[in-house]
């Protein structure tokens, strides 16, 4: 058997795990690349149509050129090379419209939404602890019973819907927050106080964002706190004389949070695409609200660049997740 | 010698049923520095009096009847902050199964150190250094890097010396050892109790030993209290109650219980009791033990005998005990 | 009965869609894109129970005929996405080995696209129609159903009864159908109920966003052409959002009664 004494992080393993974990990375997103790149052969007419699309230039010697540039008179495999390689160098094509590349408009843009992200994940994640751990510890008594169902009117609501309900109750008939936007531009407010105006405008899209995942977290912090609790371990910690609330947190949450980490994990891509219509609700300047423009502006190539970079954004994700349950979870293997 | 834990009249029964008893008017000694076993199959109430004194009963159960007195104090309807007071820092536990009583998250040195940082004010690095020396004192190999161990590298005989190890952290007075070897091989069994011997001289330690293993019991123990169907049937000395057992159930625990060297020419078949331990929640009229017994009388289906006394603090409870 | 109290809900909810579906060609058998009376009415003014939208349309009517579509759109799409993924995740989890490491390979990078993006890029290409929702629908949802079949299949197949049948020289194809799947059908069923309600959210969601059929109303629509009202005739946004919010709720409640009546074990949790 293993000399029990030795414990904690060792080196090797750590690099071949990280190392295994990009290998699969970057095989999944060339396979997103390759699916994005049959999506845009999927258009009626040609690539070359759908890329130069609204921009209105039907010019011969324009198409013409692009369609040289893409490649689009080479056999399909080429395309895909060329594809590739134009991915790789962060080539995204220029979009005529808002007057910069691509890469540089979604590079824009992206804070906005990453600062929503955070901000929902943030809020669902400590809500659902909160409520979750609430629920467990009175399990099957009314406060659990309501919890239980307050989670589920929260899970079956409509996001974009609520938050219109939202912008209704708290800016239209109460005025106490903004309608929408990242900030108030007529203010020109700088530092702290900028930053403040910006905090209350994240308060209604980042809540509205928040409500879905909120019950899923709840539901499972719950679930895993209540199987938890029947452990043994918990009966010996109660035993040593231990306070309920350092059981509760210290020995129940921890394990019961590697399930949370998982899930959240692989909420990353629901969250993007609830962005969309959050920030559209809300006017909110993230690659979500530039997405529905662009559906709007049938801009075939932003669209697809933009959701790229999401499922990238979602690799990426995923595996930091699977790092931090490694961090986390001292009994996990390192495979 | 004073008593260290008295149970008088103790009563567990389903919360809100109070007629529905799992534990009936259990009564008992225990003194300092004592080693009383507690004997019975499963069904027989012995994990729930253990439960019951230290105030961990699972929410379905309640105290209904009865109190517990520690060191002149009364346990039973005591404060839940007063009661955590006691637990872990003048009554010890240590739990039947050694794989699920730790923690996987936490490290050895974590698990122990805690059990000492919940009753004194020490720093994080005194009580690592206390666990340290707690787990050389449970005879575990190379404790300065075992202290950061996690317990799944850890076999079963060394998770439940752990246990044990927390379970002293604080010097208790008493400790309680709810089958404490059932889970681990034979030969580890034996170590492990051997541990818990030289403990108990060491420490001067009161040990409420719960086990159906009557060899244990014949190597480790002071005295014995048998119980069956949530009630007490038996006690007496370990040497008394192994020469002459009284009760007609206590004799077939005996004859039940292979035991090394004893008659190879003639060997004895293992002799079963028959039929089945009865749900405590449905006893028939009078002696529980009536249905099983060999020797049963007309009387004893009527009325439930009650504990006479015998002479060295022995009891039993039987309308015809071997005499 | 109150064990059952999700279910009878749910499904009492269901049923009171279902039938604003149904009777949507009785109550209102002109076309809901008609203008009948004066925009933004109230609920309640000059007979229009539930008011009149920004183009003076019956919001009633718009209300039932929405309900068609939604149910009709949650109902194919999901369906679609049960076979598909039935399918894949069956293969992948009785056979294992190569075939289970491709499908869950394939099933991954669909899981690694957001859901909601890929479906509006989808339809942006093709253009919205219910067909192409539905279509749309099912690519996006197919990942989940596969991931959840496969693991029954693997769990069941290692049954002892399965043993048995493959020892006798049972087809694999028959196993797997008459064997297996039946075993596997109560959690595919439960999840295919919420998957329904999270088709019809997603279907809202896109309407509101512009990618419904032009041809027929549907609620997610009408949010989205109401929103520009939302400061006076909130009703108009508030009415479809609540019907939605019902629908899914009762979807849910009834995926859960299901849950507890076909999956005893798990019930006590």
């Amino acid at each position: 058997m293993a000399d029990p004494a030795r414990s904690g992080v060792d080196g090797r393993p750590w690099l071949r795990f990280l190392a295994r974990r990009l290998g699969v990375a970057l095989v999944i997103v060339v396979g997103i690349a390759v699916v994005n790149f049959f999506l845009l052969h999927l258009a009626p007419g040609d690539a070359a149509d759908a890329i130069a699309g609204e921009a209105g230039t039907g010019d011969p010697e324009f198409l013409a050129a692009l369609r040289r540039r893409m490649g689009l008179d080479q056999p399909l495999p080429v395309q895909l090379g060329y594809f590739l390689w134009r991915l790789a160098s962060f080539d995204l094509g220029y979009s005529h419209r808002y007057g910069q590349s691509v890469a540089s408009l979604i590079l824009e843009r992206l804070p906005a939404t990453l600062l929503l992200m955070a901000t929902s994940i943030a809020l669902a994640v400590a809500g659902g602890v909160a409520l979750g751990v609430t629920a467990a510890r009175f399990a099957h008594t009314r406060l659990d019973r309501a919890i239980s169902l307050a989670v589920l009117f929260l899970y079956a609501t409509p996001v974009f819907w609520v938050g219109l309900m939202m912008i209704l109750l708290f800016s239209v008939k109460l005025g106490w927050l903004p309608t929408g936007g990242l900030y108030d531009v007529s203010l020109g407010l700088r530092g702290l106080a900028h930053a403040g105006d910006v905090a209350l405008h994240l308060v209604l899209p980042a809540l509205t964002q928040a409500f879905f995942f909120l019950a899923v977290y709840t539901r499972l912090v719950r679930a895993s706190m209540l199987e938890v609790l029947g452990m043994d371990y918990i009966r010996f910690a109660r035993a040593k004389g231990l306070s309920e609330i350092r059981v509760a947190f210290r020995h129940a949450l921890r394990n019961a949070l590697l399930p949370l980490v998982t899930m959240v994990g692989m909420n990353v891509g629901t969250f993007l695409g609830g962005a969309v219509l959050g920030e559209t609700v809300f006017s909110w300047p993230g690659i979500g609200r530039l997405m529905f423009d662009a559906v709007f502006q049938r801009d075939l190539n932003l669209l697809l660049s933009i959701l790229v970079l999401s499922s990238v954004f979602v690799v990426l994700a995923n595996l930091a997740v699977d790092i931090l349950y490694v961090v986390i979870n001292p009994n996990a293997e390192l495979r | 010698m004073t008593s260290l834990l008295e149970v008088h009249g103790l009563d567990v029964a389903l919360r809100g049923e109070p007629d529905r008893r799992v534990l009936r008017g259990l009564s008992f000694e225990l003194r300092r520095g004592e080693i009383l076993a507690l004997v019975g199959e499963s069904g027989s109430g012995k994990s729930v009096t253990s439960l019951a004194i230290t105030g961990l009963l699972p929410p379905a159960l309640a105290v209904t009847v009865g109190r517990v007195v520690f060191d002149g104090q009364e346990l039973t309807g005591m404060a839940p902050r007063a009661l955590r007071g006691i637990r872990g820092r003048r009554i010890g536990m240590v739990f039947q199964d050694p794989m699920t009583a730790l923690n996987p998250m936490f490290t050895v040195g974590d698990q122990i150190g805690e059990a000492v940082r919940a009753h004194e004010p020490v720093s994080r690095a005194a009580a690592r250094a206390r666990a340290i020396e707690l787990l050389a004192l449970v005879r575990l190999p190379d404790p300065s890097h075992l202290v950061d161990a996690y317990p799944a590298r850890l076999s079963g005989g060394q998770r439940q010396r752990v246990v044990i190890a927390a379970a002293i952290a604080c010097r208790p007075e008493l400790v309680i050892a709810d089958e404490p070897t059932t889970a681990l091989d034979p030969t580890i069994q034996a170590q492990i109790m051997a541990l818990l011997a030289s403990l108990q001289a060491e420490l001067g330690l009161a040990i409420l030993l719960i086990t159906h293993n009557l060899g244990l019991v014949a190597q480790a123990a002071d005295r014995v209290m048998v119980m069956y169907a949530g009630a007490k049937v038996e006690e007496a000395r370990v040497a008394d109650i192994f020469a002459q057992p009284l009760h007609p159930y206590t004799r077939r625990l005996l004859a039940a219980t292979p035991r090394p060297g004893h008659g190879h020419p003639n060997r004895r078949p293992l002799e079963e009791i028959a039929g089945l331990v009865p749900s405590v929640l449905e006893l028939p009229p009078g002696c529980p033990f009536a249905p099983r017994c060999d020797i049963a009388g007309p009387a004893c289906t009527q009325r439930e005998p009650e504990l006479a006394p015998y002479p060295d603090g022995a009891a039993v409870a039987c309308f015809h005990p071997a005499a | 009965m109150a064990r059952h109290w999700s279910l009878l809900v749910g499904g009492a909810i269901l049923l009171a869609v279902g039938l604003m579906a149904a009777s949507a060609g009785l109550l209102f058998p002109e076309d809901p894109f008609t203008m009948v009376d004066q925009p933004l009415l109230w609920p309640g003014a000059a007979g229009m129970q539930l008011g009149t939208d920004a183009m003076g349309r019956d919001m009633a009517a718009e209300l039932f005929h929405g309900a068609r579509v939604s149910l009709l759109i949650g109902f194919a799409s999901t369906g679609a996405a049960v076979v598909v993924g039935t399918v894949v995740g069956a293969l992948a989890g009785y056979y294992r080995g190569l075939v289970d490491d491709v499908l869950m390979r394939l099933t991954e990078l669909f899981q690694t696209i957001p859901q909601f993006m890929l479906a509006i890029v989808l339809l942006a290409i093709v253009g919205p129609s219910i067909g192409t929702i539905v279509a749309a629908l099912a690519v996006v949802s197919w990942p989940a159903i596969a991931r959840l079949v496969r693991a029954e299949f693997m769990v069941i197949s290692e049954r002892e009864f399965v043993q048995s049948c493959r020892v006798i020289g049972m087809s694999d194809a028959r196993i797997m159908l008459t064997q297996i799947l039946p075993n596997a059908l109560p959690t595919v069923i439960v999840t295919a109920t919420v998957l329904v309600a999270t088709a019809i959210l997603m279907e809202a969601g896109l309407s509101f966003l512009g990618l419904s059929d032009p041809n027929v109303m549907s609620w997610g629509s009408m949010i989205g052409t109401g929103k520009d009202q939302l400061r006076e005739a909130w009703y108009i946004v508030a009415i479809p959002g609540i019907a939605l919010l019902l629908t899914a709720l009762g979807l849910n409640l009834f995926g859960e009664g299901l849950n507890d009546a076909l999956n005893p074990r798990l019930r006590g949790r």
